[in-house]
């Protein structure tokens, strides 16, 4: 019997959905759905990994080993699974205090270590679940209900963050564009290593309705403006424009050696100078 | 008459070598039948500064540290001069110290007691017979081998076993000062057969310190994932697993700290590979509210808590046993599981029962060992182990496409088959959140209140299957001792004196902590009209948890407790046991 051609829908469950209308986490939820298809994942074999925010709720509606975990502990976590079990596929989702503020110092080790898989960061630049504080992304000025007269603090970069410490997949998207959002979380699943996809997922509720529009009018698709994504400098630069909001693949590197693959060599290694059959022989070794 | 019994401390600055002589003797008489329990102790310096090393060689396997030191040998007064408290020197005891140091030994030694000093010239038959200065440690091994009657040839045995492949040369020059003091020693060296250790005769022992033994119990479960954080006293697992699991297929990762180790493991776990991590109570601390995480998505995980003086950086090098209610308390009612090991040997076995009853039950479990448990080294039978290997594994569910897994399923035991990614038609969503039998989140304050009956009644099932204790003494005595971890050692060999002079006395050691093992306390507090319970806690955590949670406790239920870094001594325990046990005397 021909294998099932597995569709966009057979990843979505019952869970009830818990997002404000309008939110731009849909557009992520979509593009997700349709990028597993895509790729004929194996629900059972996929792993989807959250934090805590009103997108790491996203687990519980895709078909698939999902774990809405603890806040700003995703990656670690999703690291645990992806060294563990390098036959699943790991994709991991929160927002942005999620990634940049209470997981920041995960993050950065995360990037070190360079485990195989994808991380889509819901970008809203604000605290939902908890009803509309400021976030690591908030703009100065912009009123929060935790800034009542304007966020004081400036926003972090995390494409210039995440490129400075060598990340191995960097790309950014907008939730409003889900078939090149949809295209690029297809080739962070195929990358062999982290893939950090940013995506700008408005929040109607807390940010208002004009977010939509800016960045429909302020995107610049630099994948079809033929920037190269090998080109460290570019991607810089990238990282650093002002006035457009730069959407597709920012930089790949390819050739990094991923975690699974160092474990596998570290595995070698020990093998060669620790020769037991078994865990039995191991107590021979304190033999005085 | 030769002794079967001897406490030796060894005394001196880092470059001394004072460690690695202390390692060769622990080693060499192992090798020999002859058990030991060595403690290291370190001055705060990263490199040099002040270093002891204490060998309690006995033909029995010791059960604490001895009380009283019957040989010391000092490289350096000021050097010993931080360790004084630690030294409780027997009236009579031998000192051997450094010929050429110009401190008066008398500023150093206690005034009250008759010693047996003797000055020898370490340095100077190093620097002139051997010609290498660095090897006055082994002049002074060759000395100690002398007067104590150590087995020599194992002693040039474990030097060339360090030296001898790599580095011929120092082996040889080792050799060579060895022999230069066992000379000194024939010639100069008191010559009495109360100052020799009698030989054992018996089988090849086998050497470790509790940390690798319950690295290597967890080995044994079956773990294979393991992420930990640097931290005083739990290192020695990291070190020993990264070099033992990547053989087995299995991950070692050193986090960027505890929360990331810890939650690692539960993400490790949850994909379905055993998992463990360790540290000590400031880092225990960071890991709490992953632990909530793994008791509300019941996710078997096993947490080792190494404990130091505390609270906060405390004294990393010294025992306590204050985390017990860090680790009754979490957030939330999570039922979980707490384990104590009482000795080197046990860490094995309680690495072995902690990791099945988190396998079992679906449920963090923690394991509190301590610093004294941890460090020191222990000579200990090698068929002892394999008989007891013991792994579990988790239940898994029967799936079928015509119904829908339901993970949390109630059921009696509160455990529900638990699916691991890969399994088709498994898929659920996992969360923090309370949720129904699916995993989907529910704000329902009745389904909270009936999934945390389904968590809470594992605990049953714990109580059952894991009840392990120690008992010693006299079953029917009227007084009794209740005592948990390293304590151990020092409450065993007061009750062996005391049942010497005619006393009447027990002891309840319990390995399972939480929940409590009545079954087993109830059996032991039977007849038992007096109980104390002796703690390093000054706040008598342990106490205060069985007078809260344990039934059946006598009338006259007492405490007997301070803050940790000095352990209760064999003596102390007996005068508490002479105190207490004398009515029975008079009956």
């Amino acid at each position: 019997m021909a294998e099932k051609v597995l569709t966009a829908k057979d990843y979505r469950t019952d869970v009830q959905n818990i997002w404000c209308p309008g939110c731009g986490d849909f557009g992520v939820l979509n593009a997700i759905h349709q990028a597993v298809a895509e790729l004929q994942i194996p629900p059972q074999d996929l792993a989807v990994i959250s934090g805590i925010g009103c997108s790491s709720r996203l687990p519980g509606y895709v078909n698939a080993y999902g774990f809405n975990t603890i806040h700003g502990r995703a990656l670690p976590i999703a690291t645990g699974v992806s060294a563990s079990r390098p036959d699943l596929r790991v994709l991991v989702a929160g927002g942005d205090g999620d990634a940049y503020a209470i997981g920041a110092g995960h993050f950065v080790h995360a990037l070190r270590r360079n485990p195989n898989l994808t991380y889509i960061v819901m970008d809203n630049s604000v605290y939902g679940l908890t009803k509309g504080q400021g976030s690591p992304t908030t703009p100065v000025g912009d009123p929060t209900k935790s800034q009542p007269f304007g966020h004081s603090e400036r926003p972090l970069n995390p494409l210039a963050w995440a490129l400075a410490l060598e990340v191995t997949f960097l790309a950014q998207a907008f939730s409003g564009q889900v078939k090149q959002l949809k295209d690029l979380i297809v080739k962070g699943m195929r990358h062999e290593g982290f893939a950090l996809i940013n995506v700008k997922s408005p929040c109607v509720t807390f940010r208002g309705n004009q977010e939509y529009n800016y960045y429909r009018e302020h995107g610049w698709n630099i994948d079809k403006d033929g920037h190269d994504y090998h080109d460290r400098e570019a991607a810089f630069r990238i990282t650093q424009e002002k006035e457009r909001v730069p959407f597709g693949l920012i930089w790949q590197d390819e050739n990094a050696v991923s975690l699974g693959k160092q474990l596998e060599l570290e595995r070698e290694k020990y093998s060669k100078v620790r020769q037991y059959d078994n865990a039995d022989e191991v107590l021979r070794t304190f033999f005085a | 008459m030769k002794i079967n019994d001897l406490t030796l401390t060894l005394a001196g600055s880092g470059g001394d070598g004072v460690i690695t002589t202390g390692d060769f003797i622990t080693r060499a008489a192992s090798s020999d039948g002859i058990y030991c329990l060595t403690q290291m102790s370190y001055g705060p310096q990263i490199r040099g500064g002040e270093s002891s090393i204490r060998v309690r060689m006995s033909h029995k396997q010791a059960q604490s540290r001895g009380d009283f030191v019957d040989s010391l040998l000092v490289f350096s007064w000021k050097d010993y001069k931080r360790f004084t408290d630690e030294v409780e020197l027997r009236p009579g005891a031998l000192v051997l110290y450094e010929e050429a140091d110009k401190e008066s030994p008398a500023d150093f030694l206690p005034a009250d007691i008759e010693l047996r000093l003797q000055a020898v010239p370490f340095k100077k038959i190093a620097q002139e017979d051997v010609g290498v200065p660095l090897t006055k440690n082994m002049v002074a091994l060759g000395v100690l081998a002398e007067i104590h009657g150590f087995n020599q040839e194992r002693l040039k045995q474990a030097i060339m076993d360090k030296y001898g492949k790599k580095r011929p040369e120092a082996a040889a020059k080792n050799i060579e000062a060895f022999d230069a003091g066992k000379a000194w020693a024939q010639e100069h060296g008191p010559k009495e057969e109360r100052l020799q250790l009698e030989p054992n005769g018996g089988e090849r022992l086998l050497v470790m310190n509790g940390d690798e033994a319950l690295a290597y119990g967890a080995l044994q479960a079956g773990v294979r994932y393991y992420a930990g954080y640097p931290i005083t006293p739990a290192t020695p697992i990291l070190h020993w697993l990264q070099q033992e699991l990547p053989r087995f297929g299995g991950t070692v990762i050193q986090a960027e700290d505890e929360i990331s180790a810890i939650t690692q493991c539960v993400g490790a776990s949850w994909a379905g590979v055993k998992a463990m991590t360790a540290s000590s109570g400031p880092g225990i601390a960071l890991m709490m509210e992953a632990m909530g995480l793994a008791g509300m998505a019941e996710i078997p995980l096993t947490i080792v808590n190494v404990q130091r003086v505390g609270p906060s950086t405390g004294i990393p090098s010294k025992p306590e046993q204050a985390d017990l209610l860090q680790a009754l308390g979490m957030h939330g009612d999570v039922p979980h599981a707490i384990f104590a090991p009482a000795d080197v040997e046990d860490c094995f076995q309680v690495a072995m029962e902690a990791v099945a009853c988190s396998e079992r039950y679906q449920m963090p479990v923690i394991i509190l060992s301590d610093q004294f448990i941890g460090e020191r080294f222990e000579s200990l039978r090698g068929d002892r182990f394999l008989e007891r290997v013991k792994q579990v594994e988790r239940d898994l569910p029967e799936l079928s496409p015509e119904r829908k897994y339901q993970r949390y399923a109630f059921s009696e035991s509160g455990v529900s088959p638990m699916a691991v990614p890969g399994l088709e038609g498994g898929q659920y969503i996992t969360s923090g959140l309370e949720h129904d039998e699916s995993g989907a989140p529910t704000s329902s304050s009745e389904y909270h209140q009936l999934m945390s009956d389904k968590r809470a009644a594992k605990l049953k099932g714990v109580a059952e299957d894991f009840d392990f204790a120690r008992v010693y003494g006299n079953k029917d005595a009227e007084f009794g001792i209740i005592c948990w971890g390293s304590l151990k050692g020092a409450v065993r060999e007061a009750i062996m004196r005391a049942q010497d002079e005619g006393l009447k006395v027990a002891a309840y050691v319990p390995q399972l902590l939480y929940p409590v093992p009545q079954r087993s306390l109830s059996e032991f507090l039977k007849g038992k009209r007096k109980v104390m319970v002796l703690e390093l806690s000054h706040g008598a955590q342990f106490y205060h948890y069985l007078k809260g949670y344990a039934t059946d406790l006598p009338e006259e239920f007492l405490s007997h407790c301070r803050a940790g870094g000095h352990l209760f001594s064999i003596e102390e325990v007996l005068k508490l046991i002479r105190t207490h046990s004398v009515s029975e005397l008079v009956a």
